[in-house]
């Protein structure tokens, strides 16, 4: 098993890198975490998700087990802390309605999409999708409200910005998953895609890192 | 995987990626210019509340002078006339010791009257200022202000700047005002004007030995701290300072700060 998961660590470096990457924001959120808001303190939960969902994936690999289960299980978490994080920032607003009434028709497509045996690319684009648009309209609040002095030093925005790109780069890996994890397409066909995919999580990981580190500041920040 | 399903896919991504990024700069550069324009609007306010002050006190000054003209030109000649008349009349009466008692009596309130005019006439509109300058009218405002109960002292640097008369008169109301407050309500024994002059700035304190005061107290009472909110009102407008420090049964030390470069054309031309 061990000689298994040094193969798997040679074939895929980046696949490391990435996983190591998911306890940066942890531990950077534990350091930092009484400066935390309490969206942000929900932002450590996604990414202890990640790390154990992959780590979890990876001892199925070493066990020669499908991990598919996981990986078409893992939007409808996703997508349940992504609300419960931007929900705190749409109070009191009407795009909270519209948001809560979106991740439930999510959740709800992910549920009836699921395969156990295959990728699940209906579940896939709809996480895409979703975070896509929560995304952007967080973006749209925080410009009319205008509260934020200096957007560089927001947390909410290196999150939302590291989602935005995470989300927007593999929309069309997630999209053409049931052909991309076919067996007609060949590893080197298929790595490229693979390594954009942890390359871009590797970013969402960063940025949602700066996010935490400038979190001293977001108190004097907001008008 | 044919080429072109590949192919689509990766330019499919890097369109999308093209376009979170381009969104993620926008909204960067959008909100930095509203956090500029919101400064700009803010110091816009600021400045129009600095010309409302400035309005408003040189609408006090002008009415102040007004009042004096009209009580000096109208109140002083009338009453400077009344007593003429009453000296006529007294010596066409044929007097007796008690008729003479009691135009001696009238013309004493006469004179009263006339003497209060003129001080209340002099305080209304500060002649020594315009005509010898600020250390001249400290100097008699300390000179009236001195009472066998009270001794007001002035305490300054020989090398004088010339001031502006605006900024003259602006001192010189807040000095008036600090001794006025420390004879009226500290009941002080002593009192110290001091003014003090650097290159670019001035230094005027007022220090007392009377009763003290609690500063936030006062400060926070709209109807007790309305003198010291005017001192701090007329300080914005040439961006002033004035630091109170006072505590019930230690005194007060008064120090107030103008940095002549932030006094402006626009207030220099007023």
């Amino acid at each position: 098993m061990i000689e298994r998961l040094f193969h798997l660590i040679e074939k895929y470096p980046l696949n490391l890198v990435s996983h190591l990457f998911s306890l940066l924001p942890i531990v950077l959120g534990l350091t930092f975490f009484n400066c935390l808001s309490k969206s942000y303190r929900l932002v450590l939960l996604l990414f202890a998700l990640y790390f154990i969902s992959d780590t979890y994936s990876l001892w199925l690999v070493m066990a020669r087990v499908s991990t598919y289960p996981i990986q078409n299980l893992q939007p409808l978490f996703e997508i349940s802390i992504v609300t419960a994080v931007y929900l705190n920032s749409f109070q009191k607003n009407e795009t909270e309605k519209w948001v809560k009434l979106a991740a439930i028709l999510s959740a709800i497509i992910i549920i009836f999409s699921y395969r156990q045996n295959t990728i699940s690319t209906v579940g896939l684009t709809t996480q895409r999708l979703f975070e896509t648009v929560v995304v952007l309209l967080y973006f749209n609040k925080i410009l009319i409200e205008a509260r934020v002095k200096n957007i560089l030093f927001h947390s909410m925005f290196w999150l939302s910005s590291g989602l935005l790109i995470y989300s927007a780069g593999t929309f069309f890996f997630s999209l053409f998953s049931s052909y991309l994890y076919s067996d007609t397409i060949t590893n080197e066909e298929f790595d490229p895609f693979w390594k954009l995919n942890q390359i871009l999580f590797i970013i969402l990981c960063l940025m949602s890192s700066v996010g935490i580190w400038v979190c001293r500041y977001e108190t004097d920040n907001l008008s | 995987m044919s080429t072109n399903a590949g192919f689509a896919i990766a330019v499919g991504t890097a369109i999308l990626l093209i376009m979170a990024v381009f969104i993620i700069i926008f909204v960067a550069y959008y909100q930095q210019k509203q956090t500029q324009q919101q400064l700009a609007i803010k110091e816009l306010q600021a400045q129009h509340r600095q010309q409302l002050m400035e309005a408003t006190f040189r609408g006090q000054e002008e009415e102040r002078k007004r009042l004096a003209e009209d009580m000096h030109d109208g109140i002083g000649t009338m009453l400077s006339i009344t007593k003429m008349s009453l000296n006529q009349l007294e010596k066409q009466l044929s007097s007796t010791m008690e008729l003479a008692l009691q135009f001696q009596k009238t013309r004493s309130m006469i004179d009263e009257t006339m003497t209060n005019v003129r001080r209340i006439s002099r305080n209304l509109v500060p002649t020594t200022l315009e005509r010898f300058g600020l250390l001249a009218a400290l100097e008699e405002l300390a000179e009236r202000a001195t009472t066998p109960e009270t001794e007001v002292q002035l305490v300054y640097t020989e090398s004088a700047i010339h001031l502006l008369p605006v900024t003259e008169l602006m001192f010189y109301r807040i000095a008036q005002e600090l001794v006025n407050n420390a004879i009226r309500h500290a009941r002080a024994g002593h009192i110290t004007i001091q003014l003090v002059y650097f290159d670019s700035e001035v230094r005027l304190a007022v220090l007392d030995d009377g009763v003290g005061f609690d500063v936030d107290a006062v400060m926070e009472n709209r109807q007790t701290g309305l003198g010291l909110r005017n001192i701090e009102s007329r300080l914005n407008v040439v961006n002033g300072h004035v630091t109170f420090d006072s505590s019930p049964g230690r005194g007060s030390r008064i120090h107030v700060q103008v940095h002549l470069h932030e006094i402006q054309p626009a207030k220099i031309m007023s």
